[in-house]
């Protein structure tokens, strides 16, 4: 069986982090800067003493100086829920012609493999929730190696099939990610429910990251000859010849795309387009990198 | 070189080329089944009718070659070579190789050297048979060589062996004559002594004319012996009616001559109807048979036709009976094959022959198996949608 993340990938995994700007305080001790102040490592801020603070959080050298209270504020660190939603309708089957065992269900398990993995190297808790014809497959977040362990054989059992369900199947989604979750989720965008869902999640608090999976012909349309294209969620069907119907398709497909992430961007949820003949490291350096810009409010 | 073909009716089969042109002209697009999520931004867009097209240009030009090689075949393509190769040179064997090569002044690497004599053997081969029957070989070798190709030929003075005429070929030969002297051959002298042996009954009819041609031809006659001739005869005329002694019988297989009379039979199992279509040896001036002639073992038996009495024949009571009977009995010895050589220079006027044509069919199987495998090659290739 071979491994779910490629050699060169889990090389590079040091390079990422998973990090949330809503992260909360009051869950236990984690590495995640979040904005509940108390006792901690890192020292935040000075503040006058008010009646009820806890006397050993009294800066006493502070006192001998000044002759006055003040409360020394640290900051709390905070672990992270982190949740991986994989969008496993019929669309997600489809590949490339020129790879075809490389389907865009095969892309998402490896990205969500990688997103387990860094969750575990930063001790946060992780969990993992499929979307298909057939409802809701949910793995309830947990940490440590063996939650890694349930999470990957969950992942390789998926099929891509059917359409994205109604909104009453989805009722554990908003259960089990609470606010302030991280939600990576993964699909290919054309479900309209999916994008809702999105908005939604983003307004109520989540952090949402839509990683949306491309293949190269939707960025190219390198069909050559007289093609009868098949949706495979719908099952309609389409003739047309590739190279007559190229310049239109994409046009129209890049307006569409325009105006999917502006809807998102409005939305808050932050966006990754992934096209299947590059590796899983760009969607990963684009939205986790390791040394970028902290998240904001901290 | 000269191609043609020998069944042009073949090359209706050309009409087949039109096949792989039909299949290769590119057909309504096969519309194959591709997955495609993102159909609701996709338009229906069908190419639109251009001129004519045809896929795969070059597999279509190898099968189009083919189907032509094939067709070729059928009309059964040959060709014939016109202009020579070297130029020839046929050395008589009565001559030596050496001699011949310095009479003429021609390097084996310019010329062909080969005997004259038949399948003209090359001259580094041992010497055949010194009678080779020249004005035969010489039109086998006129008609056999390409037409461009210069045939010169080395004689010594006198041939033998040669027609009654001048050769006539149909190209100019080098006719070199080495003089040999002291090879010619002494003529034979046409010897007149014989012994004419007479036997039967002493009146017998035919007896005192047989006697007086024999006196004629200055032949010595022995009438008076046993059956059996004595060594020296020439030939025996039996003339009694009782059947041939074998003794007799048996020195005519050895080489004798014996002239029975009309009535005679030569043995008991001789039937008289085998004597009908025995050939005429000796033939009157109205072209009726005096005798006719059956050999026997190396001799040979004759027979009168008709009884020898002047009523039955009349020839003879003429004077061309003695000279009908030495020419039977002795055929003249002239050899009529042998000429001098310079009498024998050929001639033009000869029939041209053409060489037979060659078939071309090894070739273009060969060339046709070819294209098939790589025809076979390109159309099951990997990168092929349909291996057809």
């Amino acid at each position: 069986m071979e491994p779910l993340i490629p050699p060169a990938l889990r090389a590079r995994l040091g390079e990422f982090r998973l990090a949330s700007p809503r992260a909360q305080g009051g869950q236990g001790y984690g590495q995640h800067p979040s904005r509940s102040r108390g006792s901690g490592l890192e020292f935040a801020q000075y503040r006058a003493y008010e009646p009820g603070d806890e006397l050993r959080q009294v800066d006493w050298k502070l006192y001998a100086r000044s002759d006055r209270f003040f409360v020394r504020e640290a900051e709390r660190d905070s672990p992270l829920t982190c949740w991986v939603l994989v969008d496993a309708s019929a669309s997600m089957g489809q590949a490339d012609e020129a790879r075809p065992q490389w389907t865009r269900l095969d892309a998402a398990r490896q990205l969500a493999a990688a997103v387990f993995a860094l969750a575990l190297r930063q001790g946060d808790r992780f969990g993992l929730m499929a979307v298909n014809g057939g409802g809701v497959r949910l793995m309830a977040a947990g940490g440590g190696p063996r939650q890694r362990d349930r999470c990957e054989l969950e992942l390789r059992a998926l099929q891509a099939e059917g359409a994205w369900p109604a909104e009453a199947v989805l009722r554990p989604v908003w259960e089990r990610a609470r606010a302030g979750d991280l939600v990576v989720m993964v699909g290919d965008g054309f479900d309209e429910a999916a994008i809702a869902l999105a908005e939604r999640l983003a307004a109520a608090r989540r952090e949402i990251v839509f990683v949306q999976l491309l293949t190269a012909g939707e960025r190219d349309f390198a069909f050559r000859g007289g093609r009868r294209f098949v949706d495979p969620e719908t099952g309609a069907s389409l003739l047309a010849d590739g190279e007559a119907a190229r310049a239109e398709f994409l046009a129209r497909f890049a307006q569409a795309q325009a105006a999917l992430a502006a809807r998102l961007a409005a939305a808050g949820v932050r966006h990754a387009t992934w096209y299947l003949d590059e590796g899983a490291d760009v969607p990963l350096a684009r939205l986790f990198p390791a040394r970028g810009p902290r998240a904001a409010g901290r | 070189m000269n191609f043609g073909l020998l069944a042009p009716m073949g090359l209706l089969a050309l009409g087949a080329l039109l096949l792989p042109i039909l299949l290769h002209l590119a057909r309504r697009t096969p519309q194959r089944r591709t997955e495609f999520a993102a159909l609701r931004w996709l338009a229906a867009r069908l190419r639109p009718r251009r001129r004519i097209r045809v896929e795969e240009p070059w597999l279509l030009l190898l099968r189009l070659l083919l189907v032509a090689c094939v067709a070729l075949l059928l009309a059964q393509p040959v060709w014939t070579r016109l202009e020579g190769g070297r130029p020839w040179v046929l050395v008589h064997p009565a001559l030596a190789a050496d001699a011949a090569r310095a009479a003429i002044d021609c390097p084996p690497k310019d010329c062909e050297w080969h005997w004259l004599s038949p399948a003209f053997p090359a001259l580094d081969e041992a010497r055949p048979a010194a009678r080779p029957p020249v004005a035969s070989l010489l039109r086998e070798a006129d008609a056999t060589l390409p037409t461009g190709t210069r045939l010169q030929v080395v004689v010594p003075s006198e041939l033998e062996g040669v027609d009654a005429e001048r050769p006539r070929l149909a190209r100019e030969v080098g006719w070199k004559i080495l003089p040999t002297p002291g090879a010619a051959t002494a003529r034979a002298p046409a010897s007149t002594a014989f012994t004419l042996a007479i036997r039967g009954a002493a009146d017998a009819p035919g007896r005192r004319y047989l006697r007086a041609a024999a006196r004629a031809n200055g032949w010595t006659l022995d009438e008076a012996g046993e059956a059996t001739p004595a060594a020296g005869v020439g030939a025996v005329a039996w003339l009694d009616a009782t059947p041939v002694p074998p003794a007799l019988l048996d020195w005519a297989r050895k080489g004798g001559t014996v002239w029975l009379a009309a009535g005679a039979d030569a043995a008991t199992a001789d039937a008289r109807d085998a004597w009908h279509d025995a050939p005429a040896v000796w033939r009157d001036a109205r072209g009726e048979a005096v005798a006719r002639e059956r050999a026997l073992g190396r001799g040979r038996l004759l027979r009168w036709q008709q009884a020898l009495q002047p009523e039955a024949l009349p020839l003879l009571l003429e004077p061309a009976f003695a000279r009908g009977l030495a020419e039977t009995l002795q055929p003249p010895a002239a050899d009529t094959q042998r000429a001098p050589a310079e009498a024998l220079r050929p001639r033009l006027g000869g029939a041209r022959y053409t060489p037979p044509p060659r078939p071309l069919d090894g070739w273009l199987v060969a060339l046709a198996l070819a294209l098939f495998a790589i025809e076979r090659l390109l159309a099951t290739r990997r990168g092929r949608s349909l291996a057809a």
